[in-house]
């Protein structure tokens, strides 16, 4: 049987697969893009896209619920939600149309999208199912996959649930888990959130600490240091035996699901040896395995596992394959929690700004007397973190309902490293949730 | 009014310089006789001080430009004030080779492109004064980012202004930067002289090994030649009023307590604890005292009283095999003795040649408060005393 040739051949359509082919399609290479499953990866199919989307919808409930329930002039009768069907609906209207337009961008510019299973067998060819492909340059990004505790539900499996559990333990107090965790206790099961560190790792602590109130208030109970031993089964019920610095504990419920613990997909490399570090896929910082015609990007390198820096290096692992010279560099990855409230912390915590030595000045705002917040039925803080010296932005950090509207804000003034200063100067546009930052700013101008 | 700012001759053969550095920027208030920018010529780097108080309304010759001595680079005026229109553009002499930063050789283009630099940088290479146009970007299409300007500046620091190779930067310690501040404004502000007498300080010794045992058996600490000296200090300076006194105010104020500091070297500088009142202590009282505050001294731990008040000072290099030196003076002191080695020497005694133990005395004095008789006769009050055993002995009673 012959071989197909290509320039490129990108293994995994998620966010990294998807743009890497893309840009390798754009730059002009004969580009092939093999994925198993629907394009889009774990964000689109089953994680953080319909995660938001379900979490959207019940803002916008919860805001019509507001204005009916404070006179606003809104009536409202029994309002319910079908959570099961809900999800349902999000993943054949929402995910699945936009999993189908991924293929349909990539197959437009040209790119061979073929459905299976991927796996090296030497530095210039692969076999997808019975099929050889011989590649010139390769850009691997299968992701990882759920490596979870036994008796445990993996996260990506949440819109697939039959009933809304009425108990639910959510281990991993990482962005996955958090949301998953708000999502469930907003359709009222008793959530039981259990993390072996601290909640967020790496976010500032005042947005942590706001967003642990917001949960705690809502009802949650969040065990922190607290290692999960096992999970037996006892009929319906699932109990969790996890010990903490206090002692053990046994705790029951409907439904446990683990989102703390995934595996990269490295079996991907099958007879290509490269090297890995820490488990995960070594690149430098143009993207480039241990094997120089075969980049990797997305969650198999090892970097924080968020879409956004899987989609950057998507890029980049693409240009550099297409005769790109481009350094990534993860200095302004702006980490994000989508839940209910979302937050994020975009450069140095005010923490990490004082290790490094820096001057610090910092400026909070609440959303409290924004216009627009009011009207989208956004609150929450913001905490921008300056140097005080010469008036740079270090970081920005938020928390509460909708405050992730202002995450991009935050990642292009810390990635084109402006200052208090030029961003006073700037016409950011009122009324709208964004000037919180000019507000906020303003406190601790240079000029 | 506008006063102009011209490239001046700072030598004969002076024709052009190149403008190293502006030190304000356009707008920045300057004083008149403040550093204004720095030169270069083929032999020398140079500051130019403002020749007027105002603001720097307008750079015309920018940094890196070489330009005929006499001509214009800069107006001073009020802020506001109108330039007179420029008749005849400045002569520049394009810089053949850029002031570039070592093992950083930047290309410069022929005409000045815009630089791209994002607003951290650019702050930051405004408040240290670092011209981007010389600084090569990292950032995506060559935008400089604050590490580029960064990592500039340690390339700038890897030389000395003069472009000598630097190979390590201390910086000043807050200790180390007081010492240099004390001691230029010493230099800076009194007219210090030294004098130097070499001498006999057999008497000196003998009373020490007698001594010894007996400190060393009252109070376990080994007896130094530094209490010895401090008493006989202080004892001579109460006949010597003025070497013990201050310049305040266009007046010498005689200073009615004797309180002799001892420099003592420490870890990267020298602290100078003082004995207060020493003429009115005991030997044995001194020993105590000195003991103690070295001990503060070398942990770091001396009072802020423990430091101050002092109103003469000896420091002591004989144990590192100096005789004469100037030492000088702590102000707002007047006076400072340093004593050098004792050394055996051949001397002429009784009209015979001996072999002697001599030791250097220095002493600086201000001579805007004394003259050099006045202290020649202080240190030869101080000689004498050491070398008369029977008043020597008497000074430094044990108790």
């Amino acid at each position: 049987m012959s071989a197909k040739e290509c320039d490129l051949l990108v293994i995994g359509g998620g966010p990294a697969g998807f743009w890497a082919g893309l840009v390798g399609a754009i730059k002009g290479l004969k580009t092939i893009l093999a994925e198993e499953g629907p394009l889009g990866g774990t964000c689109l199919n089953r994680g953080c896209v319909p995660l938001a989307v379900f979490l959207n919808y019940i803002s916008a409930l919860r805001l019509v619920k507001k204005l009916a329930d404070e006179g606003y002039g809104v009536s409202l009768k029994d309002l319910t939600i079908d959570a099961v069907n809900m999800f349902k609906s999000i993943k054949s209207k929402v995910v699945d149309p936009l999993s189908g337009s991924m293929r349909d961008v990539l197959e437009n510019l040209g790119v061979e999208v073929i459905n299976g299973r991927a796996l090296l067998e030497s530095g210039n060819s692969a076999r997808v199912g019975s099929e050889v492909i011989k590649f010139k340059r390769a850009v691997v990004a299968t992701g990882l996959r759920w490596g979870g505790i036994n008796g445990a539900m993996p996260p990506t499996e949440f819109t697939d649930i039959d009933e809304v559990p009425s108990t639910v333990v959510v281990i991993g107090g990482n962005a996955f888990g958090l949301g998953i965790a708000s999502a469930f206790s907003l359709l009222g099961s008793e959530v039981i959130l259990v993390e072996d560190g601290e909640l967020l790792s790496g976010f500032d602590k005042e947005i942590v600490d706001y967003v642990t109130l917001a949960l705690l208030e809502r009802g949650v109970r969040i065990f922190t240091n607290a290692k999960v031993v096992n999970i037996i089964n006892k009929g319906d019920i699932k109990e969790t035996h996890l010990i903490n610095p206090e002692g053990e504990l046994r705790i029951s419920s409907d439904e446990v699901i683990d989102a703390s613990t995934y595996v990269p997909r490295n079996e991907v490399f099958g007879g290509v040896s490269v090297r890995l570090k820490g488990g995960y896929v070594a690149v430098d910082e143009y993207l480039r395995t241990s094997t120089p015609n075969i980049y990797a990007a997305g969650d198999i390198t090892g970097n924080l596992p968020y879409a956004h820096v899987a989609i950057v290096q998507g890029i980049i692992a693409g240009l550099n394959a297409s005769g790109g010279n481009l350094r990534i560099n993860y200095k302004a990855v702006p980490k994000y929690l989508y839940a209910y409230p979302d937050a994020f912390s975009a450069g140095l915590t005010e923490a990490e700004a004082k290790e490094l030595g820096y001057e610090v000045a910092v400026a909070r705002q609440s959303l409290t007397s924004n216009a627009l917040a009011k009207a989208s039925g956004s609150e929450g803080i913001i905490k921008i973190v300056v140097d005080a010296k010469y008036g740079g932005i270090l970081g920005i950090h938020g928390a509460g309902v909708g405050i992730s509207e202002l995450i991009n804000e935050a990642a292009i003034l810390l990635g084109l490293e402006s200052t208090s200063d030029a961003v006073l100067a700037t016409f950011l546009a009122h009324p709208t949730v964004g000037e919180v930052l000019r507000e906020a700013l303003i406190q601790v101008t240079k000029s | 009014m506008v006063t102009e700012v011209r490239m001046p001759k700072l030598g004969l053969t002076m024709t052009k310089g190149t403008i190293k550095k502006w030190l304000k920027s356009e707008g920045d208030a300057v004083r008149k006789g403040e550093p204004l920018l720095i030169i270069e010529t083929e032999k020398i780097t140079s500051t130019i001080e403002a020749p007027a108080s105002g603001y720097l309304i307008k750079i015309v010759a920018q940094a890196g430009s070489t330009v005929p001595v006499g001509n214009l680079i800069a107006y001073i005026g009020e802020m506001g004030e109108q330039i007179p229109s420029i008749t005849a553009a400045p002569e520049v002499v394009p810089t053949q080779v850029a002031p570039a930063p070592p093992e950083r050789v930047v290309a410069r283009p022929a005409a000045p492109a815009r630089v791209r630099a994002t607003p951290r940088a650019r702050a930051l290479a405004e408040k240290e004064g670092i011209d981007l146009s010389q600084v090569a970007g990292s950032g995506p299409g060559g935008l400089i980012t604050e590490d580029d300007v960064l990592k500039y500046i340690e390339g700038i620091k890897a030389r000395t202004k003069l472009g000598l190779r630097v190979k390590k930067s201390i910086p000043l310690t807050p200790l180390r930067a007081t010492i240099a501040e004390r001691m230029s404004e010493s230099l800076r502000t009194m007219a210090q002289v030294t004098i130097m007498r070499e001498e006999d300080v057999s008497k000196l010794i003998k009373l020490r090994e007698e001594l010894q045992p007996v400190i060393e058996k009252e109070v376990g600490i080994r007896l130094t030649y530094t209490p010895m000296l401090i008493k006989a200090v202080a004892e001579v300076l109460k006949e010597h009023p003025l070497i013990n006194s201050t310049l305040e105010d266009n007046e010498i104020k005689v200073i009615d307590e004797i309180n002799v500091g001892f420099a003592v070297a420490v870890d990267h500088g020298l602290v100078v604890p003082v004995i207060k009142n020493a003429d009115k202590k005991s030997l044995k009282d001194i020993v105590i005292e000195c003991n103690e505050l070295a001990r503060k001294a070398r942990e770091g731990t001396l009072s802020l009283d423990d430091v101050s008040g002092g109103t003469f000072t000896i420091t002591n290099l004989g144990m590192y095999g100096v005789d004469g030196f100037t030492p000088i003076i702590n102000p707002p002191q007047v006076a400072i003795l340093g004593v050098g080695r004792i050394i055996s020497k051949p001397a002429v005694v009784d009209g015979r040649v001996d072999v002697r133990p001599l030791c250097t005395f220095s002493l600086t004095f201000d001579h805007r408060v004394i003259d050099g008789h006045t202290a020649a006769q202080f240190l030869d009050g101080l000689i004498k005393l050491l070398g008369n055993e029977t008043a020597l002995r008497e000074v430094l009673r044990v108790s």
